[in-house]
């Protein structure tokens, strides 16, 4: 892909619009510090890329902010940046217009579009300018940035950010270990701390240890704990029987100290649901359709009179049905209208008693709600009074307690004592409320069995479950909010009984016994966690080694070709050697530390990145810049080269003229921007022969740049060039065509020299043909002999441009320079 | 058949150097928007999964 031309407006230090069109080789472009050499390529990156590495770059963004748009731009103008590339033989148009500070719309080909179709490739390879100073600050970032930049550089940004998210997921894993599983890894360390204050157990505490450090097997544990615990129960105890007979030794010796304890249960993740499921049924029970089917029940009362008469009038029906014209109980005739009569009642009746059957039906639903309705109130009652009662039945032995828990644990016991009349309260509200709802609750079942409906008493109902429900509520909140320090309490509690009662050991015993698949997962646990540093180290490596694999071999050669280019003889030997990866003492990679090795007349530098002059810094900065620029994939076929040779001697900056011709030789658009016109002259000279466009930025003010073309070379240095190549006996075939070339380019530049001196009207030396060249030389009146000429060098120098099998002629390269010669007598 | 991603690739090369279950199991969860977030609740599930083991 290159470019053809670019036309800015109103960005950075360009304000009214300018165009500049490129040369398909070499574009240079000369200006002073601050004419807006800098805002030429900043106005492609931004339209690239949608913002520049300056402001990327840039630590505080609210300094830069508004920093895309000329300041002197008219407000109802707007800033874009559009430019035309060539996509092999296709135009490819893309146009970028600035929309507030920062944000842009864009077009392509002039239809409005969401993104580039060349937006995969831009994200994939190194952006096609070389800035100031190029990738120099690189090689002198922290070891971090550093890496990240090569790793960006060499497309392997995924690998980058794949290392720092595992680094991150292996290293400080808390967001991932949910807070029962911290509990339950905290508590093996209780166990431990708890084993190591016991002398007596030391056996075991070495052998927990060894666990917890994988050096033992949980079997191995387990056998040794059962083995503590059977020497303290009497001799041939059954293996089931040694934990009960130990939680007996143990509650005895402790009773004796103290018979009570400071239990408030906590609320099991399944009792958490069922309360929140219950509280929610209650509200909701005493619904509009319950009421409605209770209602209805009243017409029950009707319906037992009807059932009655039913049975009355089938009986008539029956009888009828056997003797239809004579009463069965007198033997009287029965006249018609009273037969019909008693057929019609009994097809009501009949009605009536279908309707009864729905009844029943409905009667049965309302038992079965209301059933199902006290089973609940009842569950969850329990749920709340069985942990306050138990906790409550401490009030009477609060003195006792104290006198255990007096002075050391002052805090525990006031939560202890403070907490009682608080949850004394809950609960007499709770039983208040339980005994009212389930008052309501009997009334209406009574009412149901004795068809006794009341709209009355299932409102009642409604209202005595939404303050039971209320009231539960507030018991769950008080129990949950009391419980961790009532825990706490009851520890300290637990510890302080063991010491008193001498049961500190058998203590330790039945809690790593009860907890023994507690600690195994534990260890399971603690195990995954554990094994996260391994995973870490598999990570680091296997990156190290793919960023050591980019960087050592390709990357370190294409960046040496390039920086061997700009060495002279005379340069001290004290040089960059290559790219590598910091290594650990034991030789492994360190995944993100990327090394600049250096030498010092053969001998290695300890620190690469200090030991190497500035200039050689900017020199390898600039290299390492290029060689990511020709990597293979790049679709860019242009680059941009801004100021390149900044601090550089006139030695080094002479080879950097080579380094151009290398680009373009293998095939690179060059567009090299400079303050320093005498090296731009000499640049010019040394790439002659590829005639590019040579531009000037003579002046600056508010309207922006003032860019001049200006011609590449002039006639007489290129008629001296011929000249030098026919003096020349070994100048070789591409010699003589770049000759040919150079009286081509000679005779435009001539003809648009004597036009302008004759007619007063300038012509575009690179736009003239060989036609063209004829009509401006007849129009201005030469000699016609001369003229055709003249046209007939066209013939050969055509071929020599554009044919392969072209063979060159020295005499008739001095015919042709002898022609030449006559035509600048005209000037 | 779409060809794997280079990221993709990277993985399957990572999970070939390790022989823990586990860490093949998180290797494996590095994908979508937030690949981090998927490794993490990756892992959370396995520790919840240890916590909840019926014995």
């Amino acid at each position: 892909m290159k470019i053809n031309d670019i036309s800015i407006r109103g960005f950075r230090g360009f304000n009214e619009e300018r165009p500049i069109s490129f040369h398909p080789l070499l574009t240079l472009i000369y200006g002073p510090n601050s004419y807006g050499k800098t805002s030429i390529t900043e106005s492609l990156e931004w339209l690239l890329y949608g913002s520049t590495s300056k402001v990327d770059r840039g630590e505080f963004k609210d300094e830069y902010k508004g920093s895309y748009r000329n300041c002197h731009l008219d407000v109802d103008v707007t800033t874009f940046v559009k430019a035309n590339f060539l996509l092999g033989t296709d135009q490819l148009q893309l146009e970028s217009e600035l929309v507030g500070e920062d944000g842009y719309t864009r077009r392509v080909d002039g239809n409005p579009a969401e993104s580039w179709p060349i937006d995969a490739e831009l994200a994939a390879i190194s952006k096609p300018f070389i800035m100031q100073h190029a990738l120099k600050y690189l090689l002198l970032v922290g070891p971090d940035l550093r890496f990240k930049g090569f790793a960006q550089l060499l497309g392997l940004d995924e690998l980058g950010a794949l290392q720092t998210d595992f680094v991150s997921i292996c290293t400080k894993p808390e967001a991932s270990i949910p807070a029962e599983v911290r509990t339950l890894c905290s508590q093996m360390g209780t166990f431990e701390n708890a084993l190591s204050a016991r002398p007596g157990l030391s056996s075991l505490y070495s052998l927990y240890k060894d666990f917890r450090k994988g050096k033992e097997s949980f079997a191995s544990l387990t056998a040794a704990l059962f083995k503590e615990c059977s020497n303290l129960v009497p001799e041939g105890t059954s293996h089931e029987s040694v934990l009960p007979n130990l939680l007996r030794i143990r509650d005895d010796s402790v009773k004796k100290v103290f018979p009570g304890s400071i239990t408030l249960t906590p609320y099991t993740p399944e009792d958490t649901t069922s309360n929140s499921a219950d509280l929610q049924y209650f509200i909701k029970v005493v619904s509009e359709d319950l009421v409605k089917q209770y209602c209805e029940l009243i017409a029950f009362q009707t319906s037992e009179t009807i059932i009655r008469h039913a049975q009355f009038y089938d009986l008539g029906v029956e009888f009828l049905a056997t003797q239809p014209d004579q009463c069965p109980f007198c033997g009287q005739e029965l006249s018609g209208s009273i037969i019909q009569h008693i057929g019609q009642k009994h097809q009501e009746l009949k009605a009536e008693s279908d309707h009864l059957t729905v009844l029943i039906l409905q009667r049965q639903s309302v038992v079965d709600i209301l059933s199902q309705l006290e089973r609940r109130l009842q569950a969850c009652q329990e749920r709340h009074m069985s942990r306050l009662t138990a906790f409550l039945s401490i009030d009477d032995k609060l003195a006792q307690l104290g006198e255990i828990l007096l002075p050391k644990h002052k805090a525990h016991f006031d939560s202890v004592k403070n907490a009682i009349p608080l949850l004394q309260r809950v609960k007499d509200k709770l039983d208040e409320s339980y005994v009212a709802v389930t008052k309501a609750l009997y009334a209406v079942q009574l009412s149901v069995q004795q068809s006794k409906e009341d709209t009355a008493l299932i409102s009642q109902l409604g209202e005595k479950l939404v303050d039971y429900a209320s009231t539960a509520s507030v018991s769950f909140s008080s129990i949950s909010a009391q419980e961790p320090a009532m825990s706490d309490a009851s520890q300290v509690l637990k510890h302080e009984l063991n010491l008193l009662a001498g049961t500190e050991d058998i203590s330790l015993l039945i809690d790593l016994s009860e907890n023994q698949k507690k600690i195994q997962k534990a260890f399971e646990i603690e195990s995954i966690l554990a094994g996260l540093k391994d995973l870490r180290k598999t990570v680091d490596q296997y990156v190290g080694t793919k960023m050591l694999d980019a960087v050592s071999d390709e990357m370190t050669l294409d960046v040496m070709q390039w920086y061997n280019q700009i060495r002279t003889t005379g340069d001290p030997n004290v040089h960059f050697s290559g790219f590598d990866m910091d290594r650990t003492k034991k030789g492994e990679v360190k995944s993100r530390r990327v090394q600049i090795k250096a030498s010092s007349y053969g001998k290695d530098l300890v620190s690469a990145v200090s030991s190497l002059s500035e200039s050689k810094l900017n020199a390898l900065g600039l290299c390492l810049s290029i060689a990511m620029n020709l990597k293979p994939g790049c679709p860019f076929d242009f680059l941009f080269i801004d100021d390149p040779i900044q601090s550089w001697d006139a030695e080094h900056a002479e080879q950097f003229i080579e380094i151009i011709r290398k680009l373009i030789e293998k095939d690179k658009q060059v567009v090299l921007l400079t303050h320093n016109k005498n090296w731009l002259d000499r640049l010019r000279t040394g790439c002659r022969s590829f005639n590019g466009f040579y531009y000037e930025i003579v002046s600056y003010n508010k309207s922006g740049p003032n860019i001049v073309q200006k011609p590449w070379c002039g006639w007489t240095q290129r008629l001296q060039e011929v000249d030098a190549i026919l003096k020349d006996e070994t100048a070789d075939t591409v010699k003589l065509q770049q000759a040919e070339e150079e009286i081509r380019l000679a005779v435009t530049d001539l003809t648009s020299k004597i036009y302008s001196q004759k007619k007063g009207v300038h012509k575009d030396a690179n736009k003239l043909n060989d036609s063209e060249v004829r009509k401006c030389l007849v129009e201005c009146g030469l000699p016609t002999d001369l003229i055709n000429r003249i046209y007939q060098t066209f013939e050969t120098t055509d071929d020599a441009h554009h044919i392969t099998d072209y063979t060159p002629d020295r005499e008739r390269i001095k015919q042709y320079h002898s022609y030449v010669h006559e035509l600048s007598n005209h000037l | 058949m779409t060809e794997p991603s280079r990221l993709e690739l990277y993985l399957e090369e990572l999970k070939t150097l390790t022989t823990d279950p586990i860490h093949k199991i998180l290797l494996a969860a590095y994908t979508g928007d937030q690949p981090k977030e998927s490794v993490e609740r990756e892992l959370n599930r396995l520790l919840i999964e240890v916590l909840q083991r019926e014995d």
